[in-house]
């Protein structure tokens, strides 16, 4: 038996999958205090007798730490004169426009920030020393403040490791109690903030993720010994390396939810997707080829919603390691919706989040939402939803919209109601376009996977709006995250500083360079309990010209009769030539060596989850009620259906009612669903 | 289709379209930029509608937008209907929209079924533009000869053919011109991106509703101008400035800044009457930066979404005597324009905080630059620069932010120490705080931004600096921030250079300038600010124990670290006194 568990800031989702490939799934109130306690109750209430093989586990515990200033007191010690830089994060801010917007506080008060005396320069060589007495009296004053870790980040020492190497001895000696993260071993890449920056989150998440984890571990022991957790990049890790590289555990709950998608996708044999997942604050989409996510080299933590800030960033904190390259935006289902000065509609960024919540839900919300904008458009059930768990009041949110929206605009309510989804679809459009045509990609080439609670309902429209034609809802998308947990690989990442002009390179030094990683990566996963013949390993390099201030990152495939100059120089003009359209006969640099070492897991078998146990969605029988399609197709009754009526296909307009989840089928749309639960709904006339 | 009316969802949904549109353009701006000025984001893109009016905000600061507005109606006014799909027009004039030399425009018509329906729009800040001085944005030069190329208005692509004898006639010219041409290729890039986006949204919506929704979107800002001006109190208010620099560095100029703003319910209008005559040195505001700093600072009283444009203006009123520092003459130079532009942004805050004293903050200070020219050891040729910036003063609720870009400028940001280490022959060695520097207030300035370079190699340098004598006045009882400076060390010494808003300098290896960005104003009474506060900055070493009693009137325990609350109470109770 395998447990995933995804504890969200609302919800806690599990999934259960005993030998059989049965499913049990249960949803729960995020406790904090209870951690633990309350996913011991349900793998209990699920299987009593049976082993639990492995648990999974997505959680925001990391990113609830930097993001509220809840990590733990660290110290960063760095080359005199640049302590600021931290603080300062490159100067820049999110939002051009916003003369009411504060910096986050920084990762290390500024008093915690010490400067030691030495340098290295640009091409990596010593200038400066290090005085090993003035690093033992900055550490001996940071350890009588009483900090738990050090963060060690020098400047270029991402080029010459030594001093850093050095100071880690000293620290050592001096308070082996302390926890220490050496920049040259957790990041070592050029930019001296970003470099930085992960090493402290690193470092600060240390203590905080240790202290969880045993917790966690003691709950859980009683019915199995290995946790594994899920990664921003869509892999796992043991718990053990977890507790050494926690700041890889940032984006853990969204990455869940992505990997699903392309699983499902893969099993689904579909080449192009998007997948989109909106729930109650935010919606986010990531761009899935050949069942492969795409993935950034890098992000913020603490930014919220990256949309006005992903061209430069700074809205949060600088967090290099590999996450999947999901676009966030602040639209969900519980965005307030409000009129501006000049007499527009908006819908969010302000949401009303689970508490109060939707006007809807009765407790205590007053001011409309999208998802009260859904109930009154009759997509959502106008009585109760989440298998009658919560109850729905259409009346409060009519009368909610009618006063707050239509009426100050002059409109019908129902219109007004329209108006709403229509402007939180367009916010969320732009996250769906940033994914696709912003990365060069013609978003009528791919299909819509939609998941989260809220995503079925908007994806058609959404689709439609983007010239895409086809969308598949796949089993059980209110609990998507927690099913994607159960569908990982082990995955680890390295990355090694060249930064050498290609004329300079040594024929060898890729290749050695690429070995010495390989070693790495071999020896954490033999700690992990993985063999060596188990691991499948991927090598990138990233390049640039050398005037340049980003890098292309590309797969490094080279024929065993290629020069590795040469074949860098070609690989490398070609894609610069598709990304931007041209090439230039310019200087190229190679900066980077990645490598990526994926093992796999133990795995859910896809192929019939949707109808397999408990989890089963039960067959409606068919009811209707009003909804509406706005000006273009107006009010229309509307069969109200489950997923298994719709095995023969059906025109809309439909809403499909799950435990989990509605999906909405205009009238445009028909849908269908396959013998395993893949619904499937496409535009009309494709 | 839709007709005239107002539509509250669609004016929504395409804004956001064209929002995402102009992001797009600036990504592959960035990406494929070639100059250091494009990596650090001294770039901004739009969109305007087939008539040239501006309807999309993408990645630009609000005074950008205002001025590429008139530069693209200059445009316009140019070549009427005389536009091919293919054409690139290029502008870098400050007497047809744009506002010095080094920063050139490219405009591209987008068609969509033979009929025009937009113009993408890309600017950049050059490295050169060619002229006397390096940069082509000193102050000491006195005609707009002296200053570089003139671009006035000109096709660079007709129909999709290159003017070769106007590109070989730019790069006869400028410096580093690979560098230059990889910078236009990246807006062209950038632009056609934007045509390619359009006109799929033509595809979607179809040209009436394309151009009705552009009505709404002008007629859109109208509308929230007006709502917000309506909560301006009716009267005359007025602020006064001296302007220390008269581009030579003179001693003991004073120059008059004066803005009269009339707040009637309806429009502001803004006169300078009072300001001084236009001056030799090239420090003027064109009028078309004159007019993007007003609209910039009203932007500031307005919801952040709401688009600068043609409807924007039109509650606004303007007027700058002709042949002032704010409306020059041609051929009056104007390529060392910032400080100004600057100190005119300042001046509207304060004249805006006499109106609306809860909610205008003072905007702070920065964009100090070194540009730092000459030959690698191979021989290469190389054209650094570096901008950075002090931080936001005092607001009306909060303390300013310590070290970002001010409130008046687009996203910029510096580049790391690490990568400028990489290609260029230099050291950064150290960027950060200065003690003590902040203005003192209920809610502090920021403090001073110190950054020191080493010179491996010789070569010109220019260092752009504002504030060297004037400092960043507080604002209702809070205090100045500090001054700017720039200390240079050779081997004959170290010295304070002089107090020029543009320096120029032969360095030599091993020479090092370590220059300091002002402090900025703090707001409100400095006695008022909470001591827990005070003792917040002391414990993070940006306040010495003396400048916390001095500034603050707080009285911190050296021993323990704690605030003495009775001695506190009783040197603020005798500071009230006096």
């Amino acid at each position: 038996m395998r447990v995933g568990f995804d504890i969200g800031g609302t919800f806690t989702d599990i999934v259960v999958a005993d030998d059989d490939g049965r499913l049990h799934t249960a949803k729960v109130l995020s406790l904090l205090d209870q951690v633990g306690a309350d996913i011991a109750a349900a793998v209990e209430h699920a299987a009593k007798e049976a082993p639990v093989a492995a648990f999974v586990h997505g959680t925001t515990i990391a990113s609830n730490a930097v993001i509220e200033g809840k990590a733990a007191p660290t110290g960063l010690l760095t080359t005199r004169g640049f302590r600021d830089e931290l603080e300062m994060r490159g100067q820049r801010r999110p939002n051009v426009f916003d003369a009411n917007w504060n910096r986050l506080p920084p990762l290390v008060p500024r008093r915690w920030r010490r400067e030691i005396e030495e340098r290295i320069l640009g091409d990596g060589s010593i200038e400066h020393p290090l005085d090993a007495r003035q690093v033992q009296a900055e550490v001996r004053r940071l350890v009588a403040d009483g900090v738990e870790a050090i963060a060690v980040s020098l400047i270029n020492a991402y080029l010459n490791p030594r001093h850093e190497a050095e100071i880690g001895r000293l620290i050592d000696q001096l308070a082996p109690e302390l926890v220490v993260c050496l920049s040259s071993e957790v990041h070592p890449e050029i930019r001296e903030y970003e470099r930085a920056s992960t090493t402290v989150i690193n470092a600060s998440l240390i203590p905080i993720v240790r202290r969880y984890l045993d917790n966690l571990e003691g709950h859980l022991a009683r019915f199995g010994q290995r946790l594994l957790i899920m990664q921003s990049n869509g892999g796992i890790m043991t718990a053990a390396a977890a507790r050494r590289r926690p700041a890889l555990m940032i984006e853990s709950g969204p990455a869940a939810g992505v990997l699903a998608a392309a699983r499902f996708a893969q099993h689904a044999e579909l080449a192009r997707v998007i997948s989109f997942d909106m729930g109650g604050t935010t919606a986010k989409a990531c761009l899935i080829e050949n069942g492969v996510p795409l993935e950034k080299p890098g992000g913020e933590v603490g930014g919220g919603a990256t949309m006005t800030t992903r061209l430069f960033g700074g809205a949060g904190h600088a967090l290099r390691v590999p996450w999947l390259d999901i676009v966030e935006v602040g639209a969900g289902g519980g965005s307030i919706a409000w009129i501006d000065e000049g007499g527009a509609l908006r819908a969010g960024p302000r949401s009303a989040g689970a508490d109060p919540g939707p006007v809807c839900y009765g407790r205590g919300g007053s001011e409309p939402t999208v998802t009260d904008a859904n109930v009154v458009l009759g997509y959502m059930n106008p009585s109760a939803i989440a298998d009658a768990t919560l109850r729905i009041d259409r009346q409060a949110a009519f009368a909610a919209i009618e006063a707050k929206v239509a009426r100050p605009l002059g409109l019908d309510p129902l219109q007004a109601a329209h108006g709403i989804v229509q402007v939180a679809n367009a916010t969320m459009m732009r996250a769906l376009r940033a994914v696709s045509t912003e990365r060069g990609r013609d978003p009528r080439q791919y299909a819509l996977i939609p998941f989260g609670g809220a995503g079925p309902m908007h994806a058609a429209t959404l689709a439609e709006n983007l010239g895409i034609r086809v969308v598949h809802v796949p089993p059980h998308p209110g609990l998507f995250s927690a099913l994607g947990l159960l569908l990982a690989d082990y995955r680890h990442d390295y990355i090694r500083s060249i930064a050498l002009a290609l004329s300079e390179l040594q024929d060898d030094a890729v290749a050695a360079g690429f070995a010495a990683l390989q070693t790495e990566a071999l020896a954490d996963l033999a700690a992990e309990g993985i063999a060596a013949q188990a691991v499948r390993f991927q090598r990138q390099v990233d390049l640039k010209y050398g005037y340049q201030v980003t890098e292309l990152t590309l797969p490094f495939e080279p024929e065993s009769q290629d020069s590795v100059v040469g074949y860098l120089k070609n690989s490398f003009n070609a894609a610069h030539r598709q990304a931007f359209g041209y090439q230039r006969d310019d200087v190229i640099e190679l900066v980077s060596l990645r490598l990526r070492a994926q093992a796999a897991a133990d795995k859910l078998d896809l192929a019939g989850i949707a109808g397999a146990g408990k989890g089963r969605p039960r067959r409606l029988g068919e009811s209707s009620r009003q909804a509406y399609f706005g000006p273009r197709f107006g009010l229309h009754e509307t069969p109200v259906v489950g997923r298994w009526d719709l095995q023969r296909s059906r025109s809309g307009p439909l809403v499909v009612e799950e435990p989990d989840t509605t999906v909405v089928v205009p009238p445009n749309w028909t849908a269908l669903s396959d013998a395993a639960g893949h619904l499937t709904l496409h535009l009309a006339g494709s | 289709m839709h007709g005239p009316a107002f539509d509250p969802i669609l004016v929504e949904v395409v804004k956001n379209e064209l929002a995402a549109i102009t992001e797009e353009m600036a990504i592959a701006i960035w990406k494929t930029g070639r100059s250091a000025m494009v990596k650090t984001g001294d770039f901004a893109t739009a969109l305007c509608d087939g008539k040239g009016r501006l309807i999309g905000q993408g990645y630009a600061a609000p005074f950008q937008l205002a001025f590429l507005m008139r530069a693209v109606e200059c445009v316009v006014e140019k070549f009427g209907e005389d536009f091919q799909p293919g054409d690139v027009v290029l502008s870098n004039d400050p007497y047809a929209g744009m506002t010095h030399m080094p920063d050139v425009a490219v405009i591209t018509p987008a068609f969509w079924q033979g009929k025009r329906v937009a113009f993408s729009v890309a600017y950049s800040h050059h490295t050169d533009i060619g002229g006397r001085f390096p940069g082509g944005f000193s102050s000491q030069c006195t005609e707009a000869f002296e200053e570089g190329l003139r671009l006035p208005i000109v096709k660079l692509y007709d129909a999709g053919k290159c003017n070769e004898a106007l590109l070989q006639t730019v790069l006869a010219n400028v410096r580093m011109g690979e560098e230059w041409l990889g910078d236009v290729e990246a807006k062209i890039a950038g632009c056609r991106r934007g045509d390619r986006e359009v006109m799929a949204l033509l595809d979607k919506y179809g040209p009436a509703t394309f151009a009705a929704t552009c009505d709404y979107l002008i007629d859109y800002s109208e509308k929230a101008v007006r709502r917000a001006l309506a909560e301006v109190p009716h009267g005359t208010y007025v602020h006064e400035d001296l302007f220390e620099e008269d581009g030579f560095g003179s001693a003991g100029v004073a120059l008059p800044l004066k803005v009269t703003l009339v707040a009637d319910g309806h429009t502001l209008a803004f006169d300078f009457a009072g300001t001084a005559p236009q001056a030799a040195g090239a420090i003027n505001l064109p009028i078309s930066m004159t007019t993007a700093t007003v609209l910039s600072a009203v932007k500031g009283l307005v919801d952040p979404d709401v688009l600068t444009n043609a409807g924007f203006t039109r509650p606004i009123r303007i007027a700058v005597p002709e042949g002032s520092l704010l409306n020059p003459r041609y051929p009056a130079a104007v390529g060392g324009r910032a400080p100004l532009f600057f100190r005119v942004m300042d001046l509207l805050s304060r004249v805006l905080a006499k109106a609306l004293p809860e909610r205008v903050p003072i905007p702070g200070e920065g964009g100090d630059v070194l540009h730092f020219t000459g030959r690698r050891q191979d021989g290469s040729e190389f054209a650094f620069l570096d901008i950075f910036f002090g931080g936001w003063g005092g607001r009306p609720n909060q303390d300013g932010i310590d070290g970002v870009a001010p409130m008046a400028f687009g996203s910029y940001g510096t580049i790391p120490a690490e990568v400028l280490e990489r290609e260029y022959p230099i050291v950064v060695e150290g960027f950060g705080y200065v003690p003590d520097s902040g203005g003192p207030g209920k809610h502090r300035g920021s403090q001073a931004i110190f950054k020191q370079w080493r010179f491996r190699g010789p070569g010109r340098a220019m260092v752009r600096t504002n504030r060297l004598s004037r400092p960043n006045a507080g604002l209702a009882g809070g205090e100045a921030g500090a001054l700017s400076r720039n200390v240079l060390t050779t081997a004959k010494g170290t010295e304070d250079l002089p107090r020029k808003a543009h320096m120029h300098l032969h360095v030599e290896p091993g020479d090092r300038l370590y220059h300091v960005v002002s402090g900025s104003g703090g707001h409100g009474d400095p006695l008022a600010r909470e001591p827990h506060r005070v003792l917040t900055d002391v414990l993070d070493e940006k306040l010495s124990l003396e400048a916390a009693a001095a500034q603050y009137g707080v009285v911190i325990d050296a021993s323990r670290l704690v605030v003495d609350e009775d001695a506190t109470a009783a040197l603020r109770a005798s500071r009230r006194r006096a």
